[in-house]
């Protein structure tokens, strides 16, 4: 992989991590807030490969299976959270909590 | 080299005691849920048992065959202070109600088994970063020290406090998450090496050769930096502290005081090991971070502490403020100006100072778990009309929570006076004297608020008892002798280590071996060029 | 990466190599837009209750469409999410585990019981999914 081609996954990896950043920063609904998390690892994941396929090695790879792995258990735990807090609040509006205020 | 089973003992032992926790938890009976507790207790103590003999037995450092994992000196420490403090948390958590669902702060109903597996498996996680030795082992411990935690503090309260508590906590710790991992993107895409010896070897030579790092190796070390920051409760990630640390339950506020702020120190010091190598010859950049990090964190925690009226609020932004003056030694850990070389003395600095943190923290929220809630909730105190006039009324508690408030503050006879003492010094003999006399400010506005617990305590008066006031009355009359047992260990360890010369001198010693880190060398030649991969495929 | 494309390997050029995908996508816009014009152009327009319907000559719609899903749904979804990417470890090690028999190799024992533990380690994550009556329907 030359290092334009390098370059042009990594300009991909970055903008799908600061369109998730935004998205995590402007969003009030928490499934689209746990989205925006999941598509900022996405943009990690992809420079990983890229990395990977770069160096020709399998390190990167190996990296990005531990990282979706991650990504299923924190998408079952935040559904878990989520849905506790649904059935107390019946709303999913990060607006909508008085409890907690700092 | 040896391999992994040998290398993991403590860790093994943690999470079999989690496995069969799990079984435990599915048990409606209440036999099992005390059974729970003691399972975890025995395990955290076989794993404290097999730590200590392994920190001052073994003098060479061991790694793992693929080198994914290697246990020096430092983890060795981690290990035992980990384990130990861990035995104090355990204890705090102590299921003593009849039924055994709680105590008289914490309520997870049914959920004790699950409780204390993850409760264990925290731990675990936090002693495989100690050990990690490889971006990926790294990613996952701390995966597996953080995951636990979110449920422990949606689970640890049926209120929906508790709950939002736990979101927030989970989503702003995705956010740093994905941070660290960006960060971790880019050390290895500009280093090529995803083992911490590798990676070390090529950070450090483009040091020797350019005398700064590379543009993107200093941008992946700035975000990881600021990832850890969330872990440690450090400044860019530490809002949500107060939340977080109000909505849990009292118990797991102290343990995520603890346990998430040493696994990110710990992380934080492997990774300026990987960048500046055995002694830290750190580029002045990340120096001058580490030097503004320091600062502000340990500023803002003190001024935002100052405006809380809930006492886990107060204490949640001290603890943003002591993780301040935990980085005054990180930043002194480079040897500024090549004076005496300060670094052994800074990093068992941070190690003390570490230990003595978990120690004193531990019996301040013990004796707020150990006070009666005013308004009949059966729950620990929380705020400062609850406080009023405690201390003479239970005169014990009171006085143990002037021990530790006062250990916190850093007077003379107790551990953190110690603590504090082997912060400023390497801070001074590294040249950083305006940030040792920015620590000694805040050391002293914390004062203010510290002083006004133990005020609040013992000089104004309690307010008018009602009814409700008896009933919380009543849930204070239950033993409580586990809970009790912990507040006793944690005063007496403040006291002992900060008062009596041999006990101190065994913690700096420990401190002192733990502070033998050191950086593995490289095992294969680094830098497979392009074409490994086209050579292993078919 | 992108040469690992079979496409990619018969036409060596990058801007060619493009060739078929912009054709793709300019067919593709070609066939939407033409439809949705001649349905306009050519279609009557008539309207009524049985048009109103979600499904034209179909069921007969009950209920709202935004209806709760049961919460069993959510905790059988969260099994499945996490079960189903462990997968992705079982696959690297059954393709070096024959590998390592055939070569005699002295690591074979212990490759196996890695996987049998980490096997193991999920046997337990189900076995407390059903002690907690998760797979319960009712």
């Amino acid at each position: 992989m030359s290092d334009v081609v390098l370059q042009q996954y990594l300009a991909v990896g970055a903008i799908l991590f600061v369109i998730g950043l935004i998205g995590f920063m402007t969003r009030r609904n928490l499934i689209v807030l746990f989205l925006s998390t999941e598509v900022m690892f996405q943009g990690v994941a992809i420079n990983f490969v890229a990395f990977s396929r770069y160096y020709a090695g399998l390190d990167g790879q190996v990296f990005v299976i531990f990282l979706l792995v991650i990504a299923a258990a924190e998408a079952s735990l935040a559904l878990g959270l989520i849905v506790l807090l649904f059935r107390r609040r019946l709303t999913l509006d990060v607006d909508a909590w008085r409890e907690l205020k700092g | 080299m040896t391999d992994l089973l040998s290398i993991t003992i403590p860790e093994l032992i943690l999470v079999g005691a989690a496995c069969v926790l799990f079984f435990l938890g599915c048990s409606r009976r209440t036999a099992a849920r005390g059974v729970a507790a003691w399972l975890a207790l025995g395990a955290l103590l076989s794993a404290l048992v097999v730590s200590v003999y392994a920190l001052f037995s073994a003098v060479a450092p061991v790694e793992m065959v693929s080198g994914s994992l290697r246990l020096d000196n430092f983890g060795r420490y981690i290990r035992v202070l980990g384990l130990a403090v861990g035995v104090i948390l355990l204890l705090l958590a102590w299921p003593t109600r009849a039924d055994r669902t709680g105590n008289s702060a914490l309520r997870f109903g049914g959920d004790v088994g699950e409780f204390y597996a993850m409760f264990l498996l925290s731990i675990a996680g936090l002693l495989l970063v100690a050990v990690a030795d490889d971006l990926i082992v790294l990613f996952m411990a701390l995966e597996l020290l953080s995951i636990p935690t979110y449920i422990m503090v949606s689970i640890s309260r049926p209120i929906a406090a508790a709950q939002e508590a736990a979101v927030k906590y989970f989503f702003l710790g995705a956010l740093s998450i994905a941070v660290m991992l960006l960060g971790f993107s880019y050390l290895y895409g500009s280093t090529g090496q995803i083992r911490f010896a590798e990676m070390s070897a090529v950070l450090r030579g483009s040091m020797e050769a350019t005398g700064a790092l590379p543009r993107w190796q200093m941008f992946g070390v700035i975000l990881v930096l600021i990832g850890f920051a969330y872990k440690m409760a450090a400044f860019p990630l530490h809002f949500y502290a107060g939340d977080v640390y109000e909505g849990a339950a009292t118990p797991v506020t102290a343990f995520l005081a603890f346990v998430p702020k040493t696994a990110g120190f710990v992380a934080l010091i492997r990774l300026l090991t990987v960048v500046g190598g055995d002694h830290f010859k750190l580029p002045p950049q990340i120096l001058t971070f580490l030097w503004v990090l320091a600062a502000l964190t340990m500023t803002i925690g003190n001024v935002l502490a100052l405006l809380q009226n809930n006492v886990k609020r107060v204490l949640a932004y001290s603890s943003v403020a002591h993780s301040g003056y935990m980085l005054v030694g990180i930043a002194a850990l480079f040897p500024h100006l090549q004076r005496p070389d300060p670094r052994p003395l800074a990093l068992s600095g941070v190690l003390f100072y570490l230990a003595a943190y978990g120690i004193m923290n531990c019996g301040v929220f013990g004796v707020l778990m150990l006070l009666p809630a005013r308004d009949g909730r059966d729950d620990s105190a929380e705020t400062f009309e609850e406080l009023a006039g405690q201390g003479r009324r239970h005169l014990g508690l009171g006085l143990g929570m002037a021990v530790c408030c006062l250990s916190l503050i850093g007077i003379p006879l107790t551990v953190g006076f110690l603590g504090k003492l082997m912060l400023i010094r390497p801070a001074l003999a590294g040249g950083l004297t305006w940030l040792a006399i920015i620590l000694v400010i805040n050391a002293a506005v914390s004062a203010t608020y510290y002083l006004h617990i133990i005020g609040v305590m013992f000089l104004r008066s309690e307010g008018a008892v009602d009814e409700q006031g008896l009933s919380g009355e009543a849930a204070m009359r239950r033993p409580q002798f586990a809970v009790g047992l912990g507040v006793v260990l944690s005063v007496i360890g403040t006291l002992l280590f900060g008062a009596v010369p041999p006990a101190a001198q065994i913690l700096t010693y420990g401190a002192e071996l733990g502070a033998e880190i050191s950086c593995a060398q490289p095992i294969a030649p680094p830098a497979t060029g392009p074409g490994r991969l086209a050579a292993d495929s078919p | 990466m992108l040469n690992l494309l079979p496409l990619a390997q018969l036409v060596p050029e990058p801007q060619t190599a493009w060739l078929p995908v912009v054709l793709l996508v300019v067919i593709g816009l070609l066939f939407v837009v033409g439809t949705l014009v001649m349905s306009i152009a050519i279609g009557p327009h008539r309207t009524g209750p049985g048009k109103e319907l979600a499904y034209e000559s179909g069921m007969v719609p009950v209920g709202d469409a935004r209806q709760r899903f049961n919460v069993r749904f959510y905790l059988v979804a969260m099994i499945f999410l996490v079960f189903d990417v462990e997968i992705v470890f079982f696959y690297p090690w059954a393709t070096i585990y024959p590998d390592a028999l055939a070569a005699n190799s002295p690591y074979t024992g212990r490759l196996l019981a890695e996987m049998l533990l980490f096997a193991g380690l999920l046997l337990v994550a189900y076995l407390y999914a059903w002690g907690k009556g998760v797979f319960h329907w009712d």
